[in-house]
């Protein structure tokens, strides 16, 4: 009996060690099919978005008639000096015919929300050479042919103040064609007339064989004039600069003006 | 077949077994609806959808702003603002579904970051169109690619699902970028990234069931 017993002991150990065995199998199966619905079941759905918006530029450049040049960027990024060289040729011409017309050209952009307006800077001497003696005039013309001792000057649009011009609004552009402006310099040169002018005339008077009166003058003078030498001229200086706006400089221009909603400064 | 053979045999069955009765509760959970018949276990969806996108200046100084434009060919300037709409819709269906929004942009360098000239700034933040669950603006500004926070927990299918519409609003300030001259300089892009909205489902909170 006790070996019996001894033999049945065992077989029941076995058999809870089995039982136990399969338990932990299966829970091992469940835990892995658990995970297998977690791993699958966290849905996730999305949509990917962007968009994106590029800057527009500005542009200015100023000269003689087709010799524009841009601002130096290291220099000034806003101011162009007219190079010097045009005053000799122009000297030369005022000097022969006594009136020379020089044309200066800018071109002028700026693109989305901003206007350019740029300034004619009148230089503060004109040297000391023939446009130091003559009458000097700079104004806005049209076209070049304007620009013409020959041709009456000609009214100012409203967008000219002046030395000032605004020819690119602030109304919102994208285009990319430049404005294009010109300006006379018109100078007329007069010689002075009586200033250094000598004139001295000498009369004989005296009688001859039988006692009649004779008389006899003769004269000469020497017009003194300043004489010029183009080559010699020294660079007069024109210079221009810009800057560009915002729409609310406008309003504040045209105070009162708000046909388009614009924010009136009333 | 000797016992210890058999056991390993038994023990590979129980462990298969169970294995395939825990991934058949998960597919059976997710089964596409339509089709299943009424006794299958559960029918679910989750779905986020983009809507339209909308690009509008709201430059202050600008008469006729605020109004809409073409943002692939519409040139900015320093002093300008915009707003950019970014319309979506969520759907959330399963009785134990529970949706949460997720956000964000890929790394700095990485393709599709969000990349801002200098003097750009920007905000975005989250509206809700049409849904009275939620509050108003479940993100508040907040710095553009900065990640968001939502103020809300889930979104709760419920036994009848529920769809809801969002707006995902940028606002962009260009008051400190520079002025760019002339044709051939750097163009200065605005660029959002390719940043994603997320619905995820989530399997925590106050209200899972």
């Amino acid at each position: 009996m006790i070996s019996t017993d001894n033999t049945r002991r065992p077989r029941a150990r076995q058999r809870r060690r089995s039982l136990v065995s399969l338990t932990l199998v299966g829970t091992l199966g469940l835990s892995l099919g658990a995970a297998g619905i977690a791993s699958y079941a966290l849905w996730r759905d999305s949509v990917e978005l962007g968009g994106s918006i590029v800057s527009g530029y500005e542009y200015f450049a100023a000269g003689v008639l087709g010799e524009v040049n841009a601002p130096d960027r290291d220099v000034d990024p806003s101011t162009v000096t007219v190079p010097s060289g045009w005053e000799v040729a122009a000297a030369q011409t005022l000097m022969e015919d006594l009136s020379v017309a020089v044309v200066f050209e800018t071109r002028s952009l700026s693109q989305g929300n901003k206007g350019l307006t740029y300034d004619l800077i009148e230089p503060t001497t004109w040297g000391d050479g023939i446009f130091a003696d003559s009458e000097v005039l700079i104004y806005w013309v049209e076209s070049p042919e304007q620009c013409s001792v020959d041709v009456p000057r000609p009214d100012t649009p409203e967008s000219i103040r002046g030395y000032e011009s605004t020819p690119v609004s602030t109304a919102y552009s994208s285009g990319t064609n430049v404005v294009t402006e010109y300006w006379c310099l018109l100078a007329v040169h007069s010689p002075p007339i009586f200033d250094g002018k000598y004139r001295n005339t000498a009369t004989v008077t005296g009688e001859d064989v039988l006692g009649e009166p004779l008389t006899d003058s003769d004269t000469w003078y020497a017009d003194l004039s300043k004489v010029y030498d183009p080559s010699a001229e020294r660079p007069i200086p024109i210079t221009f600069t810009y800057y560009t706006t915002r729409p609310y400089l406008d309003d504040a221009i045209s105070a009162g003006s708000d046909e388009n909603g614009a924010v009136s400064n009333d | 077949m000797n016992q210890r053979t058999k056991k390993i045999g038994l023990a590979c069955t129980v462990f298969l077994a169970a294995l395939a009765a825990g991934g058949g509760g998960s597919f059976a959970l997710w089964k596409a609806p339509g089709d299943s018949p009424a006794a299958t276990i559960t029918a679910g969806d989750l779905d986020i959808a983009a809507g339209e996108v909308t690009w509008r200046e709201t430059s202050p100084d600008v008469a006729a702003a605020p109004h809409e434009i073409d943002a692939s060919s519409y040139l900015a300037r320093q002093g300008d603002t915009f707003e950019v709409t970014y319309a979506f819709e969520t759907r959330l269906e399963g009785d134990n579904m529970l949706g949460g929004l997720s956000m964000g942009w890929p790394a700095a360098g990485d393709d599709g970051a969000l990349v801002l000239p200098d003097g750009v700034t920007g905000t975005y933040r989250i509206i809700t169109v049409w849904n009275s669950t939620l509050a108003l603006e479940i993100v508040h500004p907040t710095p553009i690619g900065d990640p968001p926070v939502f103020d809300f927990d889930e979104m709760d299918a419920s036994s009848a699902g529920r769809a809801d519409v969002f707006e995902l609003i940028v606002d962009l300030d260009f008051a400190g970028m520079s002025d760019r001259f002339g044709q051939d300089s750097d163009v200065q892009v605005a660029d959002l990234g390719a940043f994603t909205i997320g619905l995820d489902q989530l399997r925590t909170g106050g209200s899972f069931k």
